[in-house]
């Protein structure tokens, strides 16, 4: 099942790249169909695995190349679950906006429908080294998309990010290859009780798997795979792709980009804590420390910016780094806290996917808007509310989820996570939860700029959001405010 | 489920469907919605009052507590919690009052705006939310509608978003009050990480009870004050943004910009108050603490004193009434701090009528003077508007204290427990009470004495408020009259209501008190009168007090130029972390760049010196796989890609040298 999820955009997303130039109506409204009817499929996989109760789920095991006992492995399990369900949610409205904002173009919708398998893989993929190979690959449409349908500074955007994340997961590479030596495989578990030879806690004492040798160097295996999601991230001082990235990369690309592959480093973190949870713990301080700065360094930049997608690029930064410093507060806890430990892993969950949503919608109305203004510049006061009041009331749900506003979705994470982190770290807790002040002053001053004031005479004859643009976005505000006021709608699928 | 749970449901479901309704279709009959969001609000007032009289009449062993699960993990859940008690019934029926006359206050007041029914949605969804405060018995609950309200003040404040001064009021209101929340949430996590719960009552299990409390007492010292000092400090500093004491009070003038009713409503009577709501809910938390009482008294005594000083130099009618509104909130902490939460939440019980009634009157004389709102260009309304001038006056005379009337109980309450706790704070207050007799004084003899100051147009114009407008105020001047009885010293039903510990009351001394407070009411009116009677005070240059205090006067004038002073401070600092963090940006992207320059710099060396003479033969076949992927690329990338392969492969290669030589 989940082979199909994966592969069936891939494909057909190929073939509509290569037929090219022979596009029509069909093809915008095939890709489009593909991806609805994989998201629901993928949904449905994910409902399944939350009643069942299992630990893994629709998992598929083919050994591939047995002599070196690599795995073609993939399942459904706890960790991953919420990370398909957002690939499901939001992958579909990019390929729609996509389709509408872009319809000569074959090249992109293919290639967006590819990435929408790819990403699939990546999270759904139980082998390391599957994984890596699918974790690579997600970046080579991205590197086309920007390069070649991005703002003025796409080229530049586009090297930047392809050799920063490229660079960043070499490391990350040679750390599965000595595990690889090490271990004699990279399948992956979630408990160690699959019947097979798998990896879970390979540096902790109770290990008996684990060589001695394997243990001295734990350190640096470790910074290897910290290094590539460190980057993905992105934490501060590897970020610097972000920014440009976001900002040059066409609507529908910077949707999923915040959206979900920014997930992918969250995810790799959180498969970095079950591979190594003893050295994870050892070095957690400094790893909790470098998010809190990036935290508040982040969006404090932010307050000089005029640019909205900077801005929105800025505050993704700081909403990404707060998932990093919930699972180095986790790793912090010992035992006894089991209870806190498990708030808190909700939490990031939790965050990634109110995050996903958030960051998706924000830049959908932001590419909303630069089409109406021309421009990504905040001006104004533009008074955009009297013209578009359905856009000003979709765009205040976006605003104030990224504040953090209770009753939306962002509160939650928020909450568990400054919760958790505040008893293991206070002083680095307390610099990144400062860092909701300069957060509440910019996104202030995005809406007064755009929705408040006199309506600019620019803006005259201006109209509302489009039948079109209300479908795309009325799934991210309703999921935004469901899980707001009832996060257990969320939450259930990974606490059976 | 209990029926009782029922009502409280009913209550919160009342507003909340109402601004539910109002998102979707609302602007297609408006007037139809408005009757829907009144009727809304009545059903709340009437759940109130079926828990008074529960609580008062049937009186239910324990309190009514009902809880469901709202997040559960794997082996703990934060439930949702509600409780009815006298301290939350007292608030539901004050709160859905005065809403409910406010709506109706409204339906006149706002006919004429074409965004009429947008205005009543935000206004049911801010009573939802505020009831909702009310009667949450966790503090997660409270403070999920505790901030649902502070979006609704901020959408409200900037309810006529083009006036660039609303917009610039709402953004300085939410992030004023933000500030505060921030302290209250992570007052909640170190409650939660420290207890596990944020229950307030859960059958001996709660934050409010004995068992938790003891147990926070214990929980140790941190930077040389207890655990629970530090936990109380941030929930009060949560208290003072959002009740706008100094030094988070300037969002609250600023706040008068959003239309006159949601003034009376949000920002006088209940919102604001709900700041000292909090404080008389964690009460029994600050009882367990030494010196954050003294703390709270002080506090509210410097702002009430402050906020009145400023009061009596304002010439917008309805600044006035704010700066009045701090001030008393200022009472009500000291209320709270030198006696308990009788004490403050009589205050605010009184409060809300008259101030409410205050700003209700002055919508009246607003609308009366086409949107004039500066008192040195009205006068003489008391024969255009009689029955807004006489509501106005005995709203004007609670306030003041003049004795009888609502006001004068309460505050006499304060002033008495104030003298018995704390000699200066006590005097603060005195001359607190002078001041705020005279500028009521002033603002009425200028308003509706004397002769009419404004232009001919606008005199032209001058009409009583229609029946819709006046009724509201005739109510709550009843109100504001006689709601002072029931908490008389002799027959204190209120205290008795809510279970206030009895204080034995020295009776000679309370009458001195009461003497007093009597002494510096007609004390500041005589003053306002003799000043301000009969003087034809059309600009500021005119007023008898710029004559009296010079310049004095127009720094007060300039509320004391805190503003500025947060401009010149807080402002600039933001400024300065917002650039050095901007520096440190363009310094990582420097490295990153130079780093990136490195390795070309030694490709480019590498290519030219070592590849073509030192390993053409040893390396070029580790190359060559690379090249012809790099050809490959080259086709999409211009050769760039390519050319990155080598960059790396060198790297590789240097790093490898390096490690050979140094080994």
């Amino acid at each position: 099942m989940l082979s199909l999820i994966i592969f069936l955009p891939v494909i057909t997303g190929l073939l509509i790249a290569a037929g090219g130039k022979g596009y029509s109506r069909f093809t915008g409204g095939a890709a489009l169909a593909v991806s609805i009817g994989m998201s629901l499929l993928c949904a449905f996989c994910i409902v399944d695995f939350a009643r069942g109760g299992q630990d893994i789920a629709f998992m598929e095991y083919v050994p591939w190349i047995e002599s070196f006992a690599i795995n073609y492995f993939t399942g459904i399990t706890a960790l991953n679950a919420v990370f398909l369900l957002l690939t499901a949610v939001v992958m579909p409205v990019v390929i729609g906006v996509a389709v509408r904002n872009y319809p000569e173009n074959a090249m992109m919708i293919g290639l967006l429908l590819v990435e929408q398998g790819l990403l699939t893989g990546v999270f759904a993929m139980q082998n390391l080294l599957l994984w890596f190979f699918f974790w690579e690959l997600t970046l080579v449409p991205v590197f086309f998309l920007i390069k070649e349908y991005g703002a003025e500074q796409r080229a530049f955007a586009a090297y930047k990010f392809f050799l920063y994340t490229l660079l960043g997961s070499l490391p990350m590479l040679l750390s599965f290859l000595y595990i690889y030596y090490q271990f004699g495989t990279l399948d992956l578990s979630t408990t160690g009780s699959q019947g097979f030879k798998s990896l879970y806690a390979l540096d902790s004492i109770g290990n008996s798997a684990a060589p001695e040798a394997f243990r001295g160097l734990a350190f640096w295996v470790f910074l290897g795979i910290f290094l590539g999601v460190a980057v993905k991230i992105p934490l501060y001082p590897l970020h610097s792709w972000q920014p440009d990235a976001y900002t040059q990369a066409p609507t529908p690309v910077s949707m999923f980009l915040t959206g979900i592959m920014s997930k992918m480093g969250v995810y790799g973190m959180l498969v970095l804590y079950t591979l190594m949870p003893v050295t994870f713990g050892i070095h957690a301080e400094w790893i909790l420390w470098i998010a809190a700065i990036t935290m508040a360094v982040s969006i404090t930049v932010a307050l000089l910016k005029n640019d909205l997608k900077e801005i929105i690029a800025y505050s993704s930064l700081n909403h990404v780094a707060i998932c990093a410093l919930g699972i180095s507060a986790m790793a912090l806890m010992t035992g006894q806290q089991a209870l806190m430990k498990g708030q808190l892993q909700t939490g990031v969950l939790v965050q990634v996917f109110s995050h996903g949503l958030s960051g998706a919608l924000l830049f959908l109305l932001a590419g909303i808007l630069e089409k109406r203004s021309g421009t990504r510049l905040l001006g104004g006061p533009w008074g955009l509310r009297h013209q578009m009041p359905v856009f000003a009331g979709f765009f205040g749900v976006a605003v104030f989820a990224t504040i953090g506003l209770p009753g939306l979705s962002g509160f939650i994470g928020e909450f568990l996570i400054f919760k958790g982190a505040f008893e293991m770290s206070p002083y680095a807790t307390a610099l990144a939860f400062l860092g909701l002040i300069p957060m509440t002053m910019v996104m202030l001053k995005v809406i007064s700029r755009v929705l408040y004031g006199p309506l600019d005479a620019q803006f005259a004859h201006t109209h509302d959001m489009n039948r079109a643009e209300r479908v795309a976005a009325i799934p991210f505000v309703i999921l935004i405010i469901l899980i707001g006021l009832w996060p257990k709608t969320i939450i259930w699928i990974w606490n059976w | 489920m209990e029926i009782w749970t029922n009502i409280l449901l009913l209550m919160l479901i009342g507003p909340f469907m109402a601004a539910i309704f109002g998102v979707f279709g609302a602007v297609r009959a408006p007037k139809k919605y408005i009757l829907v969001s009144i009727g809304g609000i009545a059903l709340s007032l009437v759940c109130s009052l079926g828990f008074l009289w529960i609580l008062g009449v049937i009186k239910p062993a324990g309190l009514l507590v009902t809880q469901f699960a709202w997040m559960d993990f794997a082996h703990s859940s934060i439930p949702m919690s509600f409780v009815v008690d006298p301290l939350s019934a007292v608030m539901c029926f004050v709160v859905s009052f005065v809403a409910l006359l406010v709506f109706i206050f409204s339906s006149g007041y706002m006919e004429h705006d074409e965004r009429k029914a947008r205005y009543f949605c935000f206004l049911s969804f801010f009573t939802g939310a505020m009831l909702g405060t009310v009667v949450s018995n966790s503090l997660l609950t409270f403070l999920i509608f505790w901030e649902m309200m502070g979006l609704a003040s901020y959408l409200l404040i900037g309810f006529w978003y083009q006036k660039p001064s609303a917009a610039a009021a709402a953004q300085k209101a939410f992030l004023t009050t933000r500030i505060g929340d921030l302290g209250l949430l992570a007052a909640v996590f170190f409650l939660y990480n420290k207890t596990g719960t944020l229950l307030f009552f859960d059958h001996g299990a709660g934050l409010l009870e004995p068992a938790q409390i003891a147990l926070l007492q214990k929980a140790g010292l941190w930077a040389g004050a207890g655990y629970l000092f530090w936990v109380c400090l941030l929930a009060f500093w949560g208290a003072v943004g959002k009740s706008g004491q100094i030094p988070l009070h300037v969002w609250l003038p600023d706040a008068m910009e959003g239309p006159t009713p949601v003034s009376a409503l949000i920002h006088a009577a209940t919102m604001v108050a709900a700041g000292v709501f909090l404080m008389c809910r964690l009460y029994p938390l600050y009882e367990s603490v030494d010196g954050l009482l003294t703390l709270i008294t002080w506090v509210g005594a410097i702002t009430a004193i402050f906020a009145g000083m400023i009061a009596i130099a304002q010439s917008d009618i309805k600044r006035i009434l704010a700066y009045s509104t701090v001030s008393q909130l200022g009472i009500m902490f000291v209320g709270l701090g030198a006696g308990g939460p009788a004490y403050a939440m009589f205050h605010l019980f009184t409060h809300a009528f008259f101030k409410s009634l205050l700003f209700l009157g002055s919508g009246s004389v607003i609308h009366a003077c086409s949107g004039e709102q500066n008192i040195y260009r009205m006068g003489g309304l008391k024969a255009k508007m009689p029955k807004t001038f006489l509501a106005y006056v005995i709203g004007a005379a609670a306030l003041a204290g003049i004795p009888l009337l609502s006001g004068f109980w309460s505050k006499d309450e304060i002033l008495y427990r104030a003298f018995e706790h704390d000699k200066l704070p006590f005097l603060l207050l005195c001359a607190t009470s002078l001041l705020t007799a005279f500028y009521m004084t002033r603002q009425v003899v200028l308003v509706f004495f004397g002769e009419f100051r404004g232009t001919k147009e606008v005199k032209h114009h001058l009409h009583e408020s229609p029946s819709l407008l006046t009724t509201p105020l005739i109510v709550l001047a009843v109100f504001a009259a006689l709601a002072g009885l029931i908490g008389t010293p002799w027959m204190n039903l209120f205290g008795h209501f809510i279970h206030a510990p009895e204080h034995e009351i020295n009776v000679p001394i309370h009458l001195l008190m009461m003497l007093t407070g009597t002494a510096l009411a007609f004390g500041g009116l005589l003053l306002g009168v003799k000043l301000y009677w009969n003087r034809s005070v059309r600009t500021m240059a005119d007023d008898p007090l710029h004559k009296l205090l010079g310049s004095f006067f127009v720094f007060l004038n300039e509320r004391c130029r805190v503003d500025e002073l947060y401009e010149a401070t807080l402002g600039r600092f933001m400024d300065v972390a917002a650039r050095l963090s901007d520096y440190f940006e363009i310094f990582l992207e420097f490295v990153n760049r130079m780093v990136g320059g490195l390795v070309y710099t030694l490709a480019w060396v590498e290519n030219k010196v070592l590849d073509e003479w030192v390993i053409n033969g040893i390396f070029s076949a580790g190359c060559e796989s690379a090249r012809i992927k790099g050809v490959l690329a080259a086709k999409f990338q211009n050769g760039s890609l390519a050319f990155y392969l080598r960059m790396m492969a060198s790297g590789a290669l240097i790093a490898g040298i390096i490690y050979w030589v140094v080994k």
